[in-house]
């Protein structure tokens, strides 16, 4: 090389670091507006979840405990009542459909909120609303748990949520027989996995259609919990659904 | 720098096709086009030492490389759903491809001659196309960007293929230079390939195993 050329060279190099500054300063931004995106996000879904589980709350203690005793009290009233034997069948009849509805809004406080997902804890939760499933439906669902350590709050609604999300799809629309639940505890994180023996879907042609609200409340759950879903389906083989959560971000959230 | 350095130099690719072996059956299969990419490197690389001890140039085997390396590519970005909404742009630029390779290495110039413009062509578009997913990643990953391997993937393609643009364009026209200045001018490209191997080797080392549920792009 001559001078002339050497000198050209030099410039060659220096614009190439130049222009590898350039590139990786844009790395580097991209990825910090990246990281304040995900804190946005996440902070949104917070609130709008906080504000759905707050929301559901309020109405299953509503109803469970206005709605429910008051309608007690009219229950109670009807059989202190003195009736001719044909009004008296009327009030039987009456008494009865107010025990449907007294039943009714137990369920629907229940399904709202349930109580032993607090007292008890998620997977005692889980049991109680398979018990409850089984008694309506014909899908077998069974569920096995380890000894899974205490959640806060927030993550134990968000995991019975998930829980409530994939049976109620599975009912709707994997039309299978068997559900299995595993939610297990490995080392640093928390496992749940479920699978059917349903229809099962193409998870990547369904993917480039919308998905349904359920599935993006699904999503959003878990990754509020920093956690990721992983699907296993192809057609006529059923539906495996992985969540992986790890538990020390978990207690942080 | 000898040739010895610029052949280890340029099988720094082994690494990355190593992993991509070993993890071959647990990776997510929306990875396999890239994987093969890498074999497919790693085969050219020793055809080109084979083929310069006994005919003096690797210009056939390369330039039949470059051309499966840009399908093979391309093919990657159709399974990361780059063209979900424009499934025709994935053809026309498989076509724009074949013919801007058939016209350069059978009616403009020889097969044994590098075809230079195809190789600015296709390095130009895997830059495009890196850009886009790169866009799309933004709005979609919710997790790290760093362990994300398209988010790897995209950015060395980037580095690379804008850098070769660069190179090719000074082989091509050169500035009336010797073909010293050319090949110092070429070395460059051979450490950021090194660098580029080695973020494609952490990338194939970061492949998810099972489908990631995400929402549609």
């Amino acid at each position: 090389m001559d001078a002339h050329e050497t000198t050209i060279y030099t410039t060659v190099l220096i614009i190439s670091i130049i222009v590898g500054s350039i590139l990786l300063f844009f790395i580097v931004s991209m990825i910090q507006q990246h990281r304040r995106n995900i804190d946005l996000y996440r902070s949104k879904v917070k609130a709008e979840i906080t504000t759905l589980e707050n929301e559901r709350t309020r109405v299953a203690a509503d109803l469970h405990d206005d709605l429910g005793p008051l309608l007690f009290t009219v229950k109670f009233k009807i059989s202190t009542v003195e009736a001719s034997a044909e009004d008296q069948k009327a009030l039987t009849e009456a008494s009865s459909h107010l025990d449907d509805i007294i039943q009714r809004i137990r369920e629907i406080s229940n399904n709202l909120m349930p109580g032993t997902l607090l007292r008890k804890g998620v997977q005692f939760a889980i049991d109680e609303l398979i018990d409850n499933l089984s008694k309506t439906s014909a899908l077998r669902i069974t569920f096995i748990h380890a000894n899974i350590s205490a959640l806060p709050d927030e993550s134990a609604i968000n995991l019975y949520r998930i829980v409530q999300e994939i049976i109620h799809n599975t009912l709707k629309h994997a039309k299978a027989s068997d559900l299995g639940i595993e939610l297990k505890e490995t080392g640093t994180s928390l496992t749940l996995i479920t699978y059917d023996n349903g229809v099962g879907f193409d998870y990547l042609e369904k993917n480039t259609e919308n998905s349904g609200l359920g599935l993006r409340n699904l999503l959003s759950r878990t990754e509020l919990m920093n956690g990721d879903i992983y699907v296993d389906s192809k057609p006529g083989f059923g539906t495996r659904y992985t969540i992986e959560i790890p538990l020390l971000k978990l207690h942080k959230v | 720098m000898n040739y010895t350095v610029r052949l280890i130099l340029s099988l720094s690719i082994i690494v990355a096709v190593i992993i991509s072996w070993i993890r071959f059956k647990q990776i997510n299969p929306t990875y396999y086009p890239f994987i093969f990419c890498l074999s497919l490197g790693l085969l050219n690389e020793i055809l080109s030492y084979i083929f310069s001890k006994i005919f003096h140039s690797n210009a056939v085997n390369s330039n039949i490389y470059v051309l499966l390396e840009s399908f093979l590519i391309t093919w990657q970005f159709y399974t990361w759903k780059l063209f979900n909404r424009h499934r025709s742009l994935y053809i026309v630029i498989l076509c724009l491809l074949m013919s801007t390779w058939l016209v350069e290495n059978f009616i403009l110039s020889k097969i044994n001659y590098f075809s230079s413009y195809f190789r600015i062509v296709y390095s130009f578009i895997i830059v495009l196309m890196s850009i886009s997913v790169l866009n799309m990643l933004l709005v979609r990953e919710r997790k790290t960007l760093l362990k994300n391997p398209m988010f790897l993937i995209c950015i060395t393609f980037i580095i690379y293929y804008t850098y070769r643009v660069v190179v090719e364009a000074f082989w091509v026209y050169g500035l009336n230079s010797s073909r010293e200045f050319r090949l110092k001018v070429y070395q460059i490209l051979l450490f950021i390939n090194v660098f580029a191997n080695l973020v494609y080797a952490l990338a194939v080392l970061w492949m998810p195993t099972k489908q990631r549920f995400t929402l549609p792009s």
